[in-house]
């Protein structure tokens, strides 16, 4: 039983220090979003001539990209509006693996987002990601080929 | 004596523990990559100095350690997908030297002990590299990711040639002794190893009634342990709860359970497997 005792505390520990970790990051990033915006604020006519320019290089519509995920294809859509990908779905992902997938699904947000495939893979879900990001890729450039 | 043990038909629960076993590797196959993906993953963040995100891979970490910490390793006797696929490796090689007369070859006894340490190694290596952000860009040398390519029949295995050469002496490996990879390599049974473990469900024996100099259940265990008297509450982390002890036990001295609940080690087994199934889906996988 002694080692039982043992073992679980520093099972305890381990959780307080990552629960500490956390923390401390959270703070930090909020006093570092509280920064950014007060900079934003201040040179935001800058900015706001800087967006209007971003190029139209893809046509609007929704286009399907194909792309070897982990066990399968991993079909995806992305839908264009006004020249910007505002929304990329799954369309099929089949022989994916559940959680594999999920992890590396937060990928879709962050590539609307950053308006680029350009984005890091999930660590450990590499090919779930690959897939994604690759699929991705094939549907924005069939929507830079229309135009 | 006890009289619950009479009833059970021999090599009853052999089947039953093949059938779980079969069960597990068709419909959960990958369970124990994506709780080790999710130590890979707390390390990778810890690494990058971001925060660590309750991700799925963490999901079934935490479930999987949880219910480890509750009823042992019963996963890895019983439910993980590599594991199994040792027993069937080790069981094939037996059957094979069987049928050839032929004396199977075996790891020396006195190398077992100080290679079961190596698997610490290997943990601790891996979450270093993880730490470091070197992992990420290590590529086709995990035999793990080979195994499960395999498993989901996609064999586009170009560069993973390390990783398979790696599978290939396991595979070796798992014939020559029992449980191989679990006892001497497996990253995630290190973590297992170094849980806090319940004394509720593990097998103890009681020792008045053993005859003397028999050592029947030491012999039959995949881990060569010897078991805990009736009463401690020590369990080793390195039992994997696969139960062969309370078979082999000439005198139905070796049991699990407590009280009244003693010698319905089968429904137990049922049991466990049933809440390890229930707790995979619901994290998630």
């Amino acid at each position: 039983m002694h080692t039982f005792w043992v073992k679980l505390c520093n099972l305890t520990l381990i959780g307080i220090l990552i629960f500490g970790y956390n923390t401390v990051l959270a703070h930090r990033e909020e006093q570092e979003t509280a920064h950014r915006l007060a900079y934003e604020q201040a040179h935001r006519e800058k900015t706001v001539g800087a967006q209007t320019e971003k190029s139209q290089r893809y046509t609007d519509g929704v286009y399907t990209g194909e792309a070897e995920g982990y066990g399968g294809p991993v079909i995806v859509e992305a839908a264009i509006e006004n020249g910007t990908l505002t929304r990329l779905t799954v369309v099929s992902s089949e022989h994916e693996d559940a959680a594999y997938f999920d992890a590396a699904s937060i990928l879709l947000d962050e590539i609307v987002e950053q308006q680029s495939t350009d984005v890091d893979t999930v660590s450990g879900a590499t090919f779930s990601s690959n897939g994604i990001i690759h699929a991705a890729q094939k549907a924005l450039k069939k929507a830079e080929e229309v135009s | 004596m006890n009289s619950h043990q009479k009833r059970t038909p021999p090599k009853m629960d052999m089947y039953l523990r093949a059938g779980i076993q079969l069960l597990f590797f068709l419909f959960l196959p990958s369970a124990f990559t994506t709780a080790f993906s999710g130590i890979q993953s707390v390390f990778t963040q810890l690494g990058n100095s971001s925060p660590v995100v309750c991700s799925a891979f963490v999901t079934v970490l935490l479930a999987l350690c949880a219910y480890t910490i509750i009823f042992g390793r019963f996963f890895c006797g019983y439910a993980c997908a590599f594991g199994t696929l040792g027993d069937a490796v080790h069981s094939l090689y037996l059957l094979i030297c069987k049928k050839r007369k032929k004396k199977p070859v075996q790891l020396k006894k006195s190398w077992r002990k100080p290679l079961s340490f190596l698997k610490y190694l290997i943990l601790t290596v891996i979450v270093l590299l993880c730490f470091s952000g070197v992992y990420a860009n290590m590529k086709g040398w995990n035999p793990w990711d080979v195994f499960s390519m395999l498993r989901a029949s996609n064999l586009k295995l170009s560069g993973y040639g390390l990783g398979c050469i790696l599978l290939v002496l396991i595979l070796m490996g798992m014939a020559v002794c029992e449980r191989f990879f679990c006892r001497f390599l497996c990253p995630m049974g290190a973590v297992f190893a170094l849980l806090p473990v319940l004394p509720l469900f593990s097998v103890r024996r009681n020792r008045s009634s053993c005859i003397k100099r028999c050592s029947a259940c030491e012999r039959i265990c995949p881990a060569d342990l010897s078991l805990p008297d009736t009463g401690s509450g020590i369990v080793n982390g390195d039992c994997f709860q696969c139960q062969k002890c309370i078979r082999i036990c000439p005198k139905s001295s070796a049991q699990s359970g407590r009280g009244k609940l003693r010698g319905n080690e089968m429904w137990f087994t049922l049991l466990r497997a049933a809440i390890l199934a229930i707790t995979l889906i619901l994290a998630g996988i």
